[in-house]
């Protein structure tokens, strides 16, 4: 280990250069070749061939694969086994011929492993899903099949008109589409708004919270009256999703970062609420997030259409009758939610698209709603008067949150445009969230740290002030 | 020599080195043409020269950040896996002392559990709110309020990184240098006594010195393996909350370190594979640099060694 | 020795006492939780065992973890089997037999030591794609041929390991080099071999990323990614997780448990020769 070692160290660096030039010509003519298959581009801006896939459609039937005919094994990664083959399994009732190879995935892995799939050349999933974070960027890859074009000739008019847009690419494709609808409100422990608001009533407590500002008046005198052992909300980032979420202003236009003064107003909010002692700091799905649930320290939790079922009730299951949903200060937002599409080069086609057309335009819907009280957005489901009152939910002390979510809320809900950028916006916002908590900079730092870190995750960016 | 008997040592050697070229240089090699261009994973490849690699130097923003963070991480684990580790063996070099084998074995059982387990285990230990250290350091009314180990505070999460590389370690450590205490003769610590030197003089003038040799190999292992640090700072920030996108590097990207930045780079959002294979080949370059100053500073004064 | 306990010796027993607490405590804090229902884990200081213990046997048990543990095993024998067979042979080459290019080549494998792992992913992938090996269990252990380290360590232990006149004596006897390496080199380097099984074994067992993205087969998952994809949607299955690694961790404990004696001395050749 002398001298010979820093020769064979020049040496494996000259083998590897001469190696990766002679590869790179031959490489670079495939490269020119593929250049024309990729030409097309993404680009950011296509709302309006959008419209005019719209009026075109209308006349065609939604494709409806024949359950003899539909056949083969069809692969998801998932992860949410139970509630999967739950659905699965009465599918199979109506496509008998249709088999199932199942990969449990954590969520947090799923756009790597597709990622890094993509770039290796392995198969994707025949289903493939995109989940509100990741969803701008995997919308952006060519793996999705078309749902427009033959033969799957999606109706987008029979779809609720805020998941087109959610699940469509830059093309204006429409790739995806979501099998649940996500409007959001504000969960919160009964007996603790008895004890401190005087009322365990969600109406009343709307009403008497109607906006931010009040809600900070009172938060301080929870604070005070609890001796400074009752918060809020249970960490920042719950507070961050309900405020940001509130203001779904679209974030890009291009590469473009508009509205930077949305970052600027929920970052003041935030550092407000921080200020006031209002937010513990727990992590958002951290085990001490989880096990806060069951405690009487921690008024306020984020809770969309999912979170009764998934998130409240297994995480705080003897105490039935202690939860509330609530309309939040200002209004509700839009919180997850997941599309569904077919992967381009899945030799399983026909069954892929059967499972997603039988949950969302079939008869899986009825049982989404049933099973997992999933409520798929189509339009007709709703039409006139649809009837609530079997979801009175004895676990929320006989609140009918899905009355609650869908009729309250839902109707005047704005969607943020989702964007390849999110990700990496989202990375940012942690980092500088977690500043706040940690360290307590303010609004004004946050702002100018979020502004200074951006262009960091996303090279091309540009702030638009 | 026997006649014939070369052809075997190239057979011997045959299978290692294509085996090594198939499934290691092969993919090296592609990584260093991948270095070479601006390449995002999906879709053409752009040929940049080494602009990925000038990048690192300047305008990237984590590259710097995250070698110092991992320097700093390695100097200081590295010296107390060091000292504990020979503490420790020194106490156990007793061949009448009965409880050998059990110290050894419990000592160096950190060494073989998997990362995961490891980095699961410290995050929930040291988690600020839920976690058993605070929640005994409360109740036994050492501290009031419980201290956000993790937070990002340079001080503290560092602080429990290299705890956690520490006690993972230094059975390793301890092991080695049993070893080489029972390679050392007896009779040069029979000289010793006569000489009328103290113990503590035997170990800092006689002991020590020649120890060098495992603490070398040692020092070189732990720089090798330090620098190529990802596991257990990835384990110890996302172990419960993968769930959520976490910052790569925890809170204040403390613990960014070199590889992970390099698949924060390559798969994380910014899908940059041309910048992470930059990244890994010239960590290359700066484990081998630093390995050979290693050899250097140990062996450099005394040539015999 | 005079008096049986004199200061320092009892200085000595409590400093190791307290290290060796330091180091088994989150092995304990590990087992203990393993007993306790996920929910409960982080409400109180969980330092005694609770009642939980079976449930979240069931648990992990349904999850198909029994298979993943399977596969787990298998991969890690066979990746250990083939590092101390080829490097053995490698080792073996480098340190009895003088060659042409000897050294350069031995210099080559310590600088491939260096290399940081991960580099080659994407190549690998690829490759693998091209072999046909997505969805096997081969991109696991095949690699396992080429180990730089166990080269190194068997080349530094078989220089002195092996007496050259042993080999020689037998040469004049006839016997044919593959027979030597098998009868001698095989025989002298139990040691090493147990060694780089045992470190082998650890690393094939820990593997995260590869098979991660190479297997789409929930029937061919190690346990690694069966852990992090145990649980539902929006409850981490703590208290099962924590058990499942906690049964993990059993294989490395009884390997090194039955092996330490030789795992020792195979571990420290290549420090005390430097």
């Amino acid at each position: 280990m002398k001298k010979s070692l820093l020769w064979i160290v020049v040496l494996i660096l000259s083998i590897s250069m001469v190696a990766a030039f002679s590869l790179y010509g031959c490489k670079a003519e495939e490269a020119a070749v593929e250049e024309e298959a990729v030409e097309e581009a993404p680009t950011e801006e296509v709302p309006e061939v959008e419209e005019e896939v719209v009026e075109e459609e209308t006349t065609v039937e939604t494709w409806t694969p024949d359950p003899d005919e539909a056949s083969g094994v069809v692969t998801i990664w998932y992860w949410d086994q139970a509630g999967f083959e739950t659905m699965w399994n009465k599918f199979t009732e109506v496509y008998p011929n249709v088999e199932l190879n199942y990969v449990a995935l954590n969520s947090a892995d799923y756009l790597d492993k597709i990622q890094t799939s993509i770039t290796g050349g392995l198969e994707l999933p025949d289903i493939l899903l995109g989940e509100i974070d990741p969803r701008g960027k995997l919308l952006t890859f060519d793996i999705w099949e078309n749902l427009d074009a033959e033969p799957y000739n999606v109706d987008r008019s029979k779809l609720m008109d805020f998941v087109v847009p959610l699940g469509t690419n830059p093309e204006g494709e429409l790739a995806g589409i979501d099998n649940l609808m996500c409007p959001a409100g504000l969960a919160y422990k009964a007996p603790l708004a008895k004890e401190y608001f005087g009322t365990d009533d969600p109406d009343e407590l709307s009403a008497m919270l109607p906006d931010w500002d009040t809600f900070i008046e009172e938060g301080k005198e929870v604070k005070e009256k609890s001796g400074g052992s009752v918060y809020m909300f249970a960490t920042i980032f719950d507070a961050w999703r309900v405020l940001f979420g509130q203001n779904p202003q679209p974030m890009f236009d291009g590469n473009k970062l508009i509205n930077i003064d949305v970052f600027e107003e929920v970052f003041t909010r935030v550092v407000e609420m921080m200020d006031a002692g209002l937010l513990d700091a727990l992590a958002t799905w951290s085990p001490s997030w989880f096990s806060s649930f069951t405690d009487d320290n921690h008024v306020f939790y984020p809770c969309s259409s999912w979170g009764p079922q998934f998130v409240i009730q297994p995480n705080d299951p003897d105490s039935e009758g202690r939860w509330r949903v609530m309309v939040p200060p200002e209004g509700g937002y839009y919180y997850g939610g997941t599309i569904w599409g077919v992967w381009n080069e899945s030799k399983v086609k026909d069954a892929a698209w059967a499972y997603i057309n039988w949950t969302i335009f079939g008869d899986g819907a009825d049982v989404y709603r049933e099973e997992l009280g999933y409520f798929v957005p189509r339009k007709d489901l709703y039409a006139g008067e649809f009837d609530y009152s079997p979801y009175d939910d004895p676990y929320f002390g006989g609140q009918n949150v899905k009355e609650l979510l869908f009729k309250t809320i839902a109707p005047e809900l704005q969607v943020r445009p989702v964007t390849k950028y999110d990700e990496s916006v989202n990375d940012v916002i942690n980092l500088v969230l977690l500043q706040i908590e940690k360290e307590g900079i303010t609004a004004d730092e946050a702002l100018q740290n979020f502004k200074a870190e951006l262009p960091n995750m996303i090279p091309d960016v540009e702030i638009v002030e | 020599m026997f006649k014939g008997v070369r052809k075997w040592a190239y057979i011997f050697i045959v299978p290692f080195f294509i085996g090594y070229f198939v499934f290691q240089l092969f993919p090296n090699l592609y990584s260093f043409y991948i270095s070479l261009m601006e390449w995002s994973g999906i879709g053409e490849m752009k040929f940049i020269g080494l602009k990925n690699y000038i990048t690192l130097f300047t305008t990237d923003p984590y590259f710097i950040k995250s070698l110092l963070n991992t320097a700093a991480i390695i100097v200081t684990s590295i010296p107390l896996t060091i000292i504990l580790g020979l503490i420790v063996a020194v106490m156990l070099f007793d061949e009448k002392f009965r409880g050998r084998r059990f110290f050894q074995l419990s000592n160096f059982l950190p060494y073989i559990v998997t990362p995961v387990a490891v980095g699961l285990i410290f995050n929930y230990m040291f988690d600020w709110k839920a976690g058993i250290i605070n929640k005994l350091l409360i109740n036994l009314g050492i501290l009031k309020d419980g201290i956000d180990w993790l937070g990002g505070d340079l001080f503290f999460t560092r602080f429990i990184l290299v705890l956690l590389l520490v006690w993972q370690n230094f059975g390793y450590f301890m092991i080695m240098y049993l070893a080489g205490l029972s390679s050392i003769s007896p009779e040069i610590y029979e000289a010793a006594k006569v000489d009328g030197s103290s113990k503590i003089n035997t170990f800092f003038k006689i002991t020590l010195p020649l120890l060098k040799p495992v603490t070398l190999f040692v020092v070189i292992i732990s720089i090798i393996g330090g620098m190529q640090l990802f596991d257990q700072p990835y384990l110890l920030m996302m172990g419960t909350a993968r769930g959520l996108a976490g910052t790569a590097g925890g809170p204040n990207r403390t613990l960014l370190t070199v590889m992970w930045n390099f698949y924060d780079t390559a798969f994380g959002p910014r899908m940059n594979y041309g910048l992470g294979a930059a990244i890994t080949y010239t960590l290359f370059i700066f484990i081998v640099g630093f390995s050979y100053v290693g050899i250097r500073i140990f062996k450099g004064r005394d040539k015999e060694l | 020795m005079k008096r049986r306990f004199s200061i320092a010796t009892i200085i000595r027993i409590i400093f190791l006492v307290l290290i060796t607490a330091a180091c088994i405590f989150p092995f304990y804090v590990m087992i203990i939780m393993g007993t306790y229902k996920s929910e409960e884990i982080f409400k109180g200081i969980p330092l005694l065992p609770s009642n939980y213990l079976i449930q979240n046997f069931k648990n992990v048990y349904n999850s198909g973890f029994l298979r993943f543990y399977f596969n787990s095993f298998y991969i890690s024998i066979l990746a250990s089997f083939f590092a101390v067979l080829f490097s053995a042979m490698a080792g073996f080459a480098f340190a009895k037999y003088k060659f042409k290019g000897k050294n350069i080549l031995f210099n080559f494998v310590i600088v491939t030591l260096m290399i940081p792992t991960g580099l080659g992913v994407i190549g690998f992938i690829i490759e693998m794609r091209e072999f046909g090996w997505v969805n096997t269990h081969l991109p696991l252990f095949m690699p396992w041929i080429a180990s730089s380290f166990g080269v190194f360590l068997m080349t530094q232990f078989m220089k002195d390991g092996i007496p050259s006149e042993v080999l020689d004596s037998a040469r004049i006897d006839g016997c044919s080099e593959p027979r030597i390496f098998m009868v001698f080199a095989l025989n002298f380097v139990k040691p090493a071999a147990l060694t780089l099984t045992l470190i082998t074994f650890l690393q094939a067992w820990n593997n995260f990323l590869v098979p991660l993205i190479i297997i789409n087969k929930q029937s061919l998952f190690t346990v690694p990614i069966g852990v992090f994809a145990l649980g539902d949607l929006f409850r981490y299955d703590y208290g099962a997780i924590i058990l499942a690694l906690g049964i993990a961790t059993i294989p490395q404990i009884i390997i090194f448990t039955i092996a330490s004696k030789s795992f020792i001395s195979g571990l420290t050749v290549g420090a005390i020769k430097g």
